[in-house]
């Protein structure tokens, strides 16, 4: 129980549209969170205090959302966080985790969400199992992945695009590429690309998609060591699911575009990312506006461009714009090349574009835009 | 030193000195329990809660003679002081809502704050204290949940009549009693010494008996946030009461 009983409350003109269920990726974002709830008054919080407290809080609605289509209509929902620790997403904690999950699941039908979605690890942790949540009680889970999937591949190809080159030039290789965000990539990329390299680290799986693939491109290749396949590499996605940034890219070549897609991010530099076509992807940026009240967007958004939000939880604010209250996204291996164009031609229609790139706090402006096409001419 | 016999278990001087402190807590809260319920006695108008109040009254004496008869048993002197700056503070607190015939402020700092960390906490102990002590403290969590799960009853009906009312009410006697609450269970007294510990602050110690405060006051903090839940408040309005609490 983390919520009110049904009927005792409703908050605003009534039910939420969209639910949102995420958690942080970092301690920093948790202090952030909790500090900017604690406000200016009372001593501010460490990050000795943060890790102490909130193990401790029950998953709960942390903020009202109003999310608006650039058509003129709204949608309103609710972010509700689990409140998973960010250093505990490793298989130890998995059925602590799962129960978080289900509370905060508990949480958005209470809220009355007709559609919730599964950011971060959450649908990683159920495995993109939405039938474990709460059936036929008026809210329909989607993990959120298939937007996520069609903000990366949009934006890889723009990524090569800005660098003067095309994706049917390149060499992709996906990391994580038998989880449901990389495998649908793989899907979507092979007959577009001019060659794919796939990487995971369960052989049986990694070998079994290799196959799938293989229709498209004969050439394919799959490695369980990232290495092997990176020398090769002119774009690389990462999209698997790592309790921490540990993927070492710091040997990728200069001219290499990397997507990290992962939350937590993947990747891990030591600093040579500043010159690197490096960009956190799978999000998008809302034309017409998001609004938090509690007002948290720089603590849960601390991106530097307004209105940028993740795609698995962008994906549920899409769906409650449209009225489609489906599980659009469920299971693992389930996105198809028609699904994800459906959904980027809705994000398209109601103003969710690509985020702008950036990487950190670092966006891509045209002075490093410029300086990468010199360096690759 | 002799290791002391608690009916069926042994305890080492530390260890009864820590226990010592912790009775010294419970027998005082458990008193000011007592007065609080005694106050409602004279403040209800119907015949039915008057003796409701009176028997709640009498289940907090029963509670405290039975932490001192436990704390006799560990031949130590559980101190009760109804003056000990913390609990003086939150009786006060209590005494101001009732001069006002608040009732509802009444339960919500007796049946709802208090008992949320008294069951958390006696929970807790109950779980990890050997044999007479550990099961007397877990049978005194059993019974205090009742009331708790009493005053969660009642406090929902309020919040379904009146959310707003409610709602603003939970958050002035929050600040004024759940501060004072949690600088009891901060890692390091702000307010300074208690006034019950026999030396030192206890906190420090509490190893000894395989707690430490910070699992104390984090799931105390959790059983009073789930209680809000149970009410009907936002849980956004809750979590920003309890950040802004004394760390």
């Amino acid at each position: 129980m983390g919520c009110p009983a049904p009927g005792l409350i409703r908050h605003g003109s009534g039910s939420a549209d969209f639910a949102l269920i995420g958690h942080s990726d970092s301690w920093a974002s948790s202090v952030a969170v909790m500090q900017a709830l604690r406000g200016t008054g009372p001593r501010p919080l460490s990050d000795a205090d943060v890790r102490e407290i909130l193990p401790w809080i029950p998953p709960r609605t942390v903020c009202r959302v109003l999310v608006r289509s650039q058509l003129g209509t709204e949608a309103r929902g609710v972010y509700i966080d689990s409140f998973i620790s960010p250093d505990q997403l490793e298989p130890p904690f998995h059925h602590a985790n799962v129960r978080r999950i289900r509370e905060a699941a508990d949480c958005a039908v209470r809220e009355g969400a007709s559609i919730a979605t599964l950011g971060g690890f959450s649908s990683i942790l159920l495995e993109g199992r939405v039938e474990l949540l709460p059936p036929d009680c008026g809210t329909v889970f989607t993990t959120g992945n298939t937007l996520t999937v069609a903000y990366i591949v949009h934006g890889v190809a723009e990524a090569a695009r800005l660098s003067g080159r095309s994706l049917s030039d390149l060499t992709l290789l996906i990391v994580g590429a038998t989880g449901d965000v990389g495998s649908g990539c793989g899907r979507y990329l092979a007959p577009r690309v001019k060659r794919l390299l796939i990487c995971a680290r369960n052989p049986a799986r990694l070998t079994r998609e290799l196959e799938s693939l293989r229709h498209h491109d004969p050439q394919a290749r799959a490695a369980t060591e990232v290495a092997e396949l990176l020398p090769e590499a002119d774009v690389i996605i990462c999209a698997a699911s790592l309790p921490s940034s540990s993927l070492d890219l710091s040997r990728t070549g200069r001219e290499a575009i990397v997507c990290d897609a992962g939350y937590p991010r993947n990747v891990r530099f030591g600093g040579e990312e500043t010159d690197r076509m490096v960009f956190s992807g799978g999000m998008g940026q809302v034309k017409a506006g998001i609004r938090l009240e509690p007002n948290l967007s720089q603590s849960l958004s601390p991106h530097p461009f307004p209105n940028i939000a993740y795609g698995c939880l962008l994906e549920g604010m899409l769906l409650a714009l449209e009225k489609r209250f489906e599980s659009f996204s469920r299971g693992r291996g389930h996105i198809t090349v028609e699904k994800v164009d459906e959904i980027w031609d809705l994000a398209q229609k109601h103003g969710f574009d690509l985020a702008p790139f950036f990487y950190g706090e670092r966006p891509w402006d045209e002075a490093f835009v410029g300086s990468t096409r010199q360096v690759l001419s | 030193m002799p290791y002391t016999a608690v009916a069926d278990c042994e305890l080492s001087p530390e260890e009864c000195g820590v226990y010592a402190d912790i009775l010294s807590q419970a027998v005082t809260g458990e008193l000011v329990g007592m007065q609080n319920f005694a106050v409602l006695v004279g403040l209800y108008d119907d015949i039915d809660e008057k003796i409701e109040a009176l028997e709640h009254a009498e289940i907090e004496k029963r509670h405290a003679v039975t932490f001192r008869s436990l704390a006799r048993d560990l031949g130590v002197t559980a101190i009760a002081d109804l003056d000990a700056p913390y609990w003086r503070r939150i009786h006060e607190a209590f005494l101001r809502r009732a001069a006002k015939r608040d009732l509802t402020a009444c339960m919500l700092i007796q049946e709802l704050m208090l008992e949320s960390f008294a069951v958390s906490m006696y929970g807790r102990i109950g779980a990890t204290a050997p044999g007479r002590l550990g099961r007397t403290f877990a049978g005194i969590a059993a019974e205090e949940t009742e009331h708790l799960d009493h005053a969660v009853e009642l406090l929902g009906r309020d919040f379904a009549r009146d959310p707003e009312g409610l709602e603003s009410k939970v958050a002035a006697v929050h600040d004024e009693v759940m501060t004072v609450l949690a600088e009891m269970v901060a890692r390091e007294d702000p307010a300074g010494h208690c006034g019950l510990c026999r030396e030192a602050c206890v906190k420090g110690s509490l190893g000894r008996v395989n707690l430490d405060i910070v699992r104390l006051r984090g799931e105390a903090l959790n059983l009073y946030m789930r209680s809000l839940d149970r009410i009907g408040l936002a849980g956004e309005k809750t979590l920003q009461w309890v950040a802004r609490l004394p760390v």
